[in-house]
């Protein structure tokens, strides 16, 4: 073949393949591709962009040779004499098989430390890799960014304790805390590994989050796959949407979540959400001061505030009514219930509901189970567990015997209670290594509880602070956010909309900041959902 | 087959299969969707997979499989015909089944790349490695998004005739 014929059919691919041609190209492309020779040509280019980026990486690192003054000339010579990877290539059937005891060992040295996006005490400046062998904190009241040349990121909860191995290749050690991590295809020969204190996780190429304690680990699969395996030897593959968890007792799948999905941030300087539907609207009540709340429509809109009516409301729709049950509070706990009632929004008849001769309380929550009202209240006690009061009239409550409650001896904080098909859910605040997060538990008799096997149902994200699009906050809005906390979990508010399960929760500390997440199906869904048949 | 086996056979592959892949959605985003569910596909299936058939033929068909269905889903085409696909699947296949190593051709890349101008590289860079678009590249040099994208079909054209020049490259 000619020299120009080569020319122009490298110039077609090339066009064709970069998406670059016109019709007339493609028609000339498909002609010529019943030609071997054309249809090899094609291959050996497809192959050279799949190996681009990799080549583009590591020439990277090569590129102080060239300003050390070596001419192109020079480097033609040198390179005969030794190749870098050529020189390798007997060891790699070696390295594969100490990669699967293991082992880590990587070829490309430099292309394997992230940087800092934003400077942080402690760490090298914004624009310098960190050092290997060494151990990193992100700071206590911010989340922190890291990126390595590849563009794969890492961001440190606050907090989080983690330290990059003297050994060379992407390998880190999660000592403490969380991580989500958006991984770039990585090479064959080179995996992202992180590890935990009782697991490792073998990267291929995808977005998850990692969190670890001293002796546990939890790993959530977000997309693409994660090769998860505990000291032990046992290997699990988690797909798009699983999750895993290990400690020193157990190493198993954890049950897929329901599909939630989050939308983003929706209110600033906001402690709680509330949300209810009323005359086939949605409508939220915003606890913005810690006197008084506001009710506000889908959007956030203001419709009215109810500055002296009490706080941390909750919420009953029933028989054409809005009930608004409110607390009223005396220095750090409430001993009074009031509620408000309305059958248009506009008009509201008020009243005193409840008056607590005992410890006090702090959060409450309303329900209808079948025939009778039941309100949940969160104690002013060690732990903060949960008691029940019970109306058959909405008029008098009264409270229920001591056996039927909620505590478990440890934080419970309920703050959230809803019936369905017979029996009650309660939402209550637990542990997460890098704050707090949403828990949920059931009971048909009040008395005997089950924790869903899906707990926590809820983990906030630093995904949560992007801002729902069709919203709009200011930088003076969004200032404190930024410094906020991100991974607290706090309160949540959840109702259903036209057939979707829409669900506001509070982040960050207080205020903080309400973010909105929904699932695809009713509410009963939902809540049947995080309880699995066996 | 474990499922460690499974992943240490795709991550061996998966450049090839990569190049599969792209040669018919010539999209690099919905490439790496057609590898991951590949390589999902291959771990759900890895308890019915015949130890009899070839590996190589199975993760190969799955790919092309799934890259046809992607090209459907996301009103697409593919330049190729069945025939050609085909032809194409077996090279590359022969080609590691003969062991042959893409580092050899990763090292040839890298060679050609080092004989580029240090601006040439960082807009190969830009393009191929942080996946900018033109616009953007465009926006950062200077240059008009034309000359951007006829500069960087001249650069792939004369590293592909460079990498056929280094020893052993040449087909």
């Amino acid at each position: 073949m000619k020299a120009e014929d080569e020319a122009d059919d490298l110039t077609l691919i090339i066009r064709c393949l970069e998406g670059l041609a016109s019709p007339e190209e493609e028609e000339e492309f498909r002609r010529r591709s019943q030609d071997p020779a054309f249809l090899k040509t094609c291959l050996d280019y497809q192959l050279d962009a799949s190996l681009l980026p990799r080549a583009l990486l590591a020439s990277q690192t090569t590129i102080p040779r060239e300003s050390s003054g070596l001419s192109a000339r020079r480097l033609r010579v040198r390179r005969p004499v030794r190749s870098r990877s050529s020189l390798w290539l007997p060891l790699l059937a070696a390295a594969s098989v100490l990669l699967a005891a293991g082992v880590w060992l990587t070829l490309r040295p430099g292309s394997d430390l992230p940087q800092l996006v934003e400077a942080a005490p402690g760490w090298p400046a914004a624009g310098r890799s960190v050092a290997k062998g060494q151990t990193y904190q992100a700071p206590d009241s911010r989340s922190l960014k890291l990126r390595y040349p590849d563009g794969s990121t890492l961001t440190l909860a606050p907090s989080t304790c983690i330290s990059f191995e003297s050994r060379q290749g992407k390998r880190l050690r999660l000592l403490e805390g969380g991580l989500e991590a958006q991984i770039q295809p990585q090479a064959g020969d080179s995996p992202f590994i992180l590890e935990t204190g009782v697991a490792r996780a073998q990267v291929i190429g995808t977005a998850f989050t990692l969190q670890a304690g001293a002796n546990w680990s939890e790993l959530k699969v977000s997309h693409g796959a994660v090769l998860f395996r505990s000291l032990g030897g046992k290997e699990l593959m988690v797909g798009a949407g699983e999750a895993a968890i290990a400690d020193t007792q157990e190493f198993r799948r954890r049950q897929e979540q329901p599909k939630v999905e989050k939308l983003g941030l929706v209110a600033t300087s906001t402690s709680k959400a509330v949300p209810f539907v009323f005359k086939d609207r949605l409508y939220l009540l915003l606890c913005k001061s810690p006197a008084g709340y506001t009710l506000a429509d889908e959007q956030g809109r203001k419709i009215r505030d109810f500055p002296q009516g009490g706080a941390i409301p909750s919420v009953l729709v029933d028989n054409g009514l809005v009930h608004i049950v409110s607390s009223l509070w005396e220095g750090d706990k409430a001993h009074q219930l009031r509620i408000a009632s309305s059958a248009d929004l506009v008009d509201w008849k008020e009243r005193n509901l409840y008056r607590s001769l005992d410890e006090g309380f702090c959060h409450h929550s309303i329900t209808k189970a079948g025939d009778r009202y039941v309100i949940c209240l969160e104690r002013a006690a060690p732990n903060f567990p949960a008691r029940f009061l019970a109306s058959s009239d909405l008029e008098t409550f009264t409270p229920m015997p001591a056996e039927f409650q909620l505590s478990p001896g440890h934080y419970l904080a309920p703050h959230n209670f809803l019936w369905h098909k017979g029996c009650y859910y309660l939402f209550w605040i637990g542990p997460s290594p890098a704050g707090a997060a949403q828990y949920l538990s059931r009971s048909a008799d009040l008395k005997s509880w089950q924790g869903s096997p899906k707990n926590p149902i809820l983990q906030s994200s630093t995904l949560d602070r992007l801002i729902r699009p069709g919203r709009h906050f200011d930088s003076r809005q969004m200032e404190p956010i930024s410094q906020q906390n991100p991974f607290d979990n706090n309160e949540i508010g959840i109702c259903e909309f036209r057939g979707v399960t829409r669900i506001f929760f509070h982040s960050g500390g207080n205020p903080g900041f309400i973010s909105e997440a929904r699932y695809d199906a009713r509410l009963g869904d939902f809540l049947e959902s995080l309880f699995p048949k066996p | 087959m474990t499922e460690a086996e499974i992943v240490n056979f795709f991550m061996a592959h998966r450049d090839r299969l990569w190049a599969m892949a792209n040669l018919i959605l010539r999209d690099h985003h919905l490439t790496e969707d057609a590898l991951q569910e590949t390589l999902l596909t291959l771990l759900q299936k890895r308890e019915s997979y015949d130890p009899t058939r070839p590996l190589l033929h199975w993760a190969f068909g799955i790919t092309r499989n799934k890259a046809l269905k992607i090209v459907d889903k996301s009103h697409r085409y593919c330049l190729f015909g069945e025939e050609q696909l085909h032809i194409l699947q077996n090279v590359l296949i022969s080609d590691a089944q003969e062991g042959a190593s893409p580092d050899r051709r990763l090292d040839a890349l890298q060679h050609c790349l080092s004989l580029m101008s240090p601006e040439n590289r960082q807009l190969m860079l830009q393009k191929y490695q942080q996946r900018a678009s033109i616009r953007k590249i465009s926006g950062s040099s200077g240059r008009s998004e034309v000359a951007v994208s006829s500069l960087l079909q001249r650069l792939r054209a004369q590293l592909h005739r460079c990498i056929r020049n280094q020893p052993g490259m040449a087909t």
